[in-house]
């Protein structure tokens, strides 16, 4: 066998365990999508879509859309000092405390945090937003650290070599360099909090989550479906602008 | 102007990378003096790079010390080291400029070490430095590229934002790690005539490593060549035989 050795067969075993074991525990199982019948069934209660409350959802569609923007933001200029402590060629001693800090922060699920801030700031999107800027923080920190690690050391070089500050060699040295990766992990971190605020609606965060939630307990389905395609509307919008500006900045 | 000028010296250099054990220079003893164009030649591994990094501390010694104007330099002194660098211009092979930026921005990036931070970031630089930025792309034939970002020049271009970024400085040494290394012929010998009329007009030091030992005949005052981490040659080019060049080159 020229291009398979012995770990290549365990490992490969050990993705065919995992495969069989994860079928058995998730239940999955294609012939129960017999009663496909029954979605059809539910669809066609969102039908015609319920077009007054349009305007009303629009609103709350902005809220969410503030919110995912205010918190990734935020969380990115949080983030871009912290990630400086979380690299191994600019942190120093600072390393390990700040990974671990980070590694902490991340492993906070965000619903949990938002609902902790709740507890603080009471219902609605600031809540839900501090929580997103936290999340992000760590999230951009931990990943923007990685970029500066991998960075090539040239232009840093040619920064000590004129006998820049220190600070001064890391912005010059670093970021021009990274620029387009960290903009391709904010906005990608961006449409990302666009779901977790719609999440974060289940718990009163506000938002046009918050209404689908509303809307889906009380049985409310041709409004649900504007949610819906609201939701659908939003990430498509961030998606594409995504995709502009990096092209932009190539 | 010999002798008394003395700039730049290193005694009793030796560098050792990581768990190696065999040094990448050793016994190095060295005395520049302002005015001279030194070309530092050998093959591949000879030790160059880590002899010209060792000169403005980007390569700390293992033993030995380095002086620039009887001022000896340790790592620890951050600030001490950064005002010795920013009196020496280096240019590299790699040229290391500053992506995304253009090539004025890149010209200016040679004042950084005479800033704070804070005004490097504003980009708070005196009409002096502005107006001497213009006249140094204009030696270096760049003004009508001055506002191009650097990602798009050619090699001969780059090395000549290179060359304008360390002319900035003032710098009274010139250090070059292979600069005309990735360069054509005819680039490179440009390359070295911009050099050397810099080097002639300001009275500077210059170190260069080059693997071309037809332009080191040609421009340098005085050849430095090292084999296996040593100095095996240090003298005017005129005493550098046939014989000796072989035996650098020789496997
Ligand atoms: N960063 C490094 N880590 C380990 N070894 C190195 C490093 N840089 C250079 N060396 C070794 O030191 C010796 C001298 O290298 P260098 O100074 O780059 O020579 P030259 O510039 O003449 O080619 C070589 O044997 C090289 O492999
Ligand atoms: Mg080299």
């Amino acid at each position: 066998m020229a291009w398979v050795n012995w770990k290549h067969l365990f490992y490969g075993l050990l993705v065919i365990v995992g495969f069989v074991w994860s079928i058995h525990i998730t239940g999955f199982d294609l012939t129960k999508l017999k009663a496909l019948a029954n979605m059809v069934d539910f669809l066609s209660n969102w039908f015609p879509l319920q077009l007054e409350v349009v305007p009303r959802m629009l609103e709350a569609s902005l809220v969410t859309l503030g919110m995912a923007f205010l918190g990734s933001i935020l969380g990115l200029i949080f983030a871009l000092p912290l990630s400086l402590l979380a690299a191994k060629n600019t942190a120093g001693r600072f390393y390990r405390g700040s990974r671990i800090f980070l590694s902490f922060f991340r492993s906070i699920p965000e619903i949990v945090l938002g609902l902790m801030f709740l507890t603080v700031v009471g219902p609605g999107p600031f809540a839900a937003t501090l929580a997103i800027i936290v999340h992000n923080s760590s999230v951009l920190g931990k990943l923007i650290g990685e970029l500066i690690e991998a960075a090539d050391k040239g232009p840093q070089e040619a920064m000590k070599a004129v006998g820049a500050p220190s600070i001064t060699r890391a912005l010059f040295g670093i970021f021009p360099q990274i620029w387009p990766n960290v903009l391709s992990h904010y906005f990608y971190r961006f449409e990302v909090a666009v779901r977790t605020s719609l999440i974060l609606g289940l718990v009163g965060g506000g938002g046009i989550g918050q209404q689908l939630f509303i809307h889906f307990k009380t049985f409310q389905y041709s409004t649900v479906a504007v949610d819906v395609l609201l939701i659908m509307l939003i990430v498509i919008a961030v998606d594409f602008l995504g995709s502009r500006v990096r092209q932009d900045v190539m | 102007m010999l002798c008394n000028d003395e700039l730049l010296k290193i005694t009793n250099g030796k560098v050792t990378y990581g768990r190696s054990d065999t040094p990448a220079i050793h016994d190095v003893n060295l005395t520049f003096t302002r005015g001279e164009f030194v070309c530092v030649l050998g093959k591949t591994g000879a030790g160059k790079s880590t002899l010209i990094r060792t000169l403005n501390g980007l390569q700390p010694l293992s033993e030995g010390t380095v002086s620039y104007q009887n001022q000896t330099y340790s790592l620890k002194e951050a600030e001490a080291l950064r005002k010795i660098r920013r009196n020496m211009g280096m240019i590299f092979q790699q040229h290391q400029l500053i992506p995304r930026l253009s090539v004025l921005q890149n010209v200016y990036t040679g004042l950084f070490g005479f800033h704070s931070t804070f005004q490097n970031v504003l980009g708070l630089f005196t009409d002096v430095e502005k107006s001497k930025a213009r006249q140094i792309l204009e030696q270096v034939e760049l003004l009508p590229l001055q506002h191009q970002r650097v990602d798009s020049l050619s090699g001969g271009q780059k090395q000549r934002v290179g060359i304008a970024r360390a002319l900035i400085q003032s710098p009274e040494v010139f250090l070059g790690d292979e600069p005309v290394a990735s360069l054509d012929p005819g680039t490179a010998d440009r390359i070295f005539q911009l050099i050397k009329k810099a080097h002639e007009e300001q009275g500077l030091l210059t170190i260069i490593n080059v693997h071309s030992v037809k332009l080191a005949l040609h421009y340098a005052t005085r050849i430095i060549a090292l084999k296996e981490g040593r100095v095996v040659f240090d003298d005017v080019p005129e005493n550098l035989t046939e014989e000796l060049q072989d035996s650098l080159y020789e496997r």
